[in-house]
This record gives C-alpha cells, structure tokens and sequence, in this order.
C-alpha cells in the first residue's frame, strides 16, 4: 500500500508537470513575443537556441521557486547584481508579454474603430507603456502588505 | 510557330535582394514553352533601388504584365503566383557588425531565459503550487510536509518532459525534422507583416502599379 501511493503521488505529479509545461511553453510560443524579438534583432535563424533558452529559465527558475535553496553565502554585491540584472530582463519579457496579449486581443484596433479614430497610434502605445510603469511602481512602493 | 506562347508567372509575395537592380528572373519564376521567350522575359529589369538604400518597393504583377507585353506583344499571360509582392533590398557590402550582433543574440537569449524563468516563478506562486502538493503529500502519506518534498521534483521532470516534447528539441540535438513552434510562428508573423505593408503601401499609393503616376 505504502508503495501504491508514493507511485500515485509520483504519476500525479509528474503528469500535471507535463500539462503545467505544455499549456505554459504554448501560451508563451503562441502569442509571439519571440518571433518578435527575432524579428527585431533580424536572428530569425536563432529561433532554436531561444527556445533552449525559454526552456533551460523555464526548468531551472522553477526548481528554484519550489526548493528555494539558499544562496545567502555569495557575496552582497554579486546578489544585487544578479537581482537587479534579472529584474530587468524579466520586466522586458513581462512588458512584451502584456503588449503582445492586449495585441492578441486587438484591444486598441476595436476601440478605434468604434470611437473613430485613425491617428495617434504612437502616442496610445507610449500612453500605455508609461501607465504600466506608473502602475507597478505604484503597486511595488506604495501599496503596504 | 503561329501559335500563342503562353507565359507563366509565379511570383513570391516577398523578395529580399542584394543587388539594386531587379530583373524579373530574381522575383518571379516564369515558364513558357519556348525557351528564347522565358530568356527574354527573364531579362527584363522590372525596378531599380539606389544603391546605398536600405529599401523596400511595392509591387502588383500588372507592372510585370505590362512589361512582358511590351516585349512580346502577342504572348498570353497566366499568373499562377502572388498579385502584390514586396522587395526589400539592402545593400550586401553594409554588414552589421559581427559583435553587435552578437550581443543582440544574448540580450535575446537573457530575456528567454530569465523572462520565462520568473513567469513561472509567478504562475508556482499564483496557484500555490507548494500548498497543492503538501495537501497531496499529507493525503497519500497520512504525514505532514516540512519543506518540499519528491513531488516537486517529479513535477520538475515532468516539466522538462513537457517542455521538450512541446519544442520538440533538446539543447544541442533536434528530435525530428519539423518546424518548432515558434518558427511556425515566425513565419505567420512574417505573412502577417507583408500583408499588412502591401495593404498599407496601396491604400497610400505607394505601391507601383500599372494605374500610377
């Protein structure tokens, strides 16, 4: 019996591992911030080893929410460095995610056909870029708790 | 000899270029039964870029048509392929710097690699994934857990697992000969730009069409 349910445990979560990867890796392949950012950068030809690297954050951040292993032993200012490097670089990720979701859903193009407007398409970009940016300040500084 | 040559055009509906003046052979694929025709036909210089210009020109296949009459007033004209194509032409000799490009293949990668990393730090919080096993842990094993225990990690497996079925690659070695997702992506993103240049560059005229000028 003992056996029967660690193999239970075992399967579980190993299969909800499978449908957490799945359903995540599609939902960020899918709404296009790399091809994107391929397309910026004109790497098309790279695609593959984006996808490496999706995968190898995607596999070794997890570990690290779950274990939570403690790296308090390095040094206070290469920790800062790391901290502050990987905030940037996840707001970028983040900030490309939302714009390439509010695209997906074709928020502005529907708005503006129904208010009638046809110009101003840049500022209604930067308009939302700041808002985000005000937003989570306001989130991470000012709210208590 | 008295017979009609029947010209067949494909074009591509986009065509990057490397040296600024365009024959018809470089953007379109054209048969025709009698090969000193296609010769002919093929020689045709369509569009010319200036030479240092990064460009792109807007095209419709009736300019190709046109042209193709003029030359051989009397050939029937069939195009199997697109109806508006896109040239971009970049100069070959302006290379972008090797490093540079490297490092945008970095930023790239870092922004992969932390980006998915911390969304997925997100999501395990968000559903409280460490709750959900210890719950699972305590009704299968009947005791409490301190710390995370070997669910997480055959949750991680399955993650790996999941991941590179999806992808369809590990690092270093493709596991079968198709597309991977995102590069299925790519190319619709691709799609999705031209045709929105093309309808864009017609609305506002720009594009170079028999009724022009």
């Amino acid at each position: 019996m003992w056996i029967l349910n660690r193999i239970l445990l075992v399967w579980i979560a190993l299969g909800t591992g499978i449908a957490v990867a799945g359903g995540f890796i599609a939902f960020v392949s899918l709404i296009g911030v790399v091809p994107r950012l391929a397309a910026i950068t004109k790497t098309a030809s790279r695609i593959p080893l984006y996808e490496n690297c999706l995968a190898i954050g995607l596999i070794i951040m997890n570990l690290l929410s779950l274990f939570q292993p403690d790296f308090s032993g390095i040094p206070w200012w290469m920790s800062r460095i790391l901290l502050n490097f990987s905030g940037l670089f996840a707001g970028i990720f983040v900030g490309c995610l939302a714009g390439a979701l509010a695209e997906v859903v074709n928020i502005i193009p529907i708005l503006s056909r129904r208010i009638k407007l046809r110009k101003g398409f840049p500022y209604f970009v930067k308009a939302v870029a700041i808002g985000k940016c005000i937003g989570s300040l306001i989130q991470f500084y000012l709210f208590k708790g | 000899m008295s017979e009609i040559p029947i010209i067949y055009l494909k074009a591509e509906q986009s065509t990057y270029l490397s040296h600024p003046d365009v024959h018809i052979k470089d953007i379109c694929s054209v048969y025709c039964r009698e090969k000193e025709v296609e010769e002919k036909i093929n020689q045709i210089e369509i569009y010319r870029f200036e030479k240092n210009e990064v460009g792109r020109a807007f095209l419709s296949i009736l300019v190709l048509v046109r042209e193709i009459s003029r030359i051989i007033p009397e050939g029937e004209i069939k195009n199997v392929g697109e109806k508006d194509l896109i040239l971009y032409y970049k100069n070959p000799n302006k290379k972008e710097n090797k490093w540079i490009q490297r490092a945008k293949i970095l930023g790239v990668c870092v922004t992969c690699f932390l980006g998915t990393g911390i969304s997925i730090m997100g999501y395990n919080n968000d559903v409280d994934m460490s709750k959900i096993f210890a719950q699972l842990y305590e009704i299968f094993t009947g005791t409490q857990a301190n710390g995370p225990t070997f669910i997480e990690l055959f949750y991680s497996i399955g993650l790996i697992v999941g991941i590179f079925v999806f992808f369809n690659h590990v690092p270093g070695k493709k596991v079968t000969n198709e597309l991977t997702p995102i590069q299925v992506q790519m190319r619709l993103y691709e799609q999705d730009v031209n045709q929105s240049f093309l309808i864009g560059a017609s609305r506002k005229g720009e594009e170079l069409d028999v009724d022009s000028k």
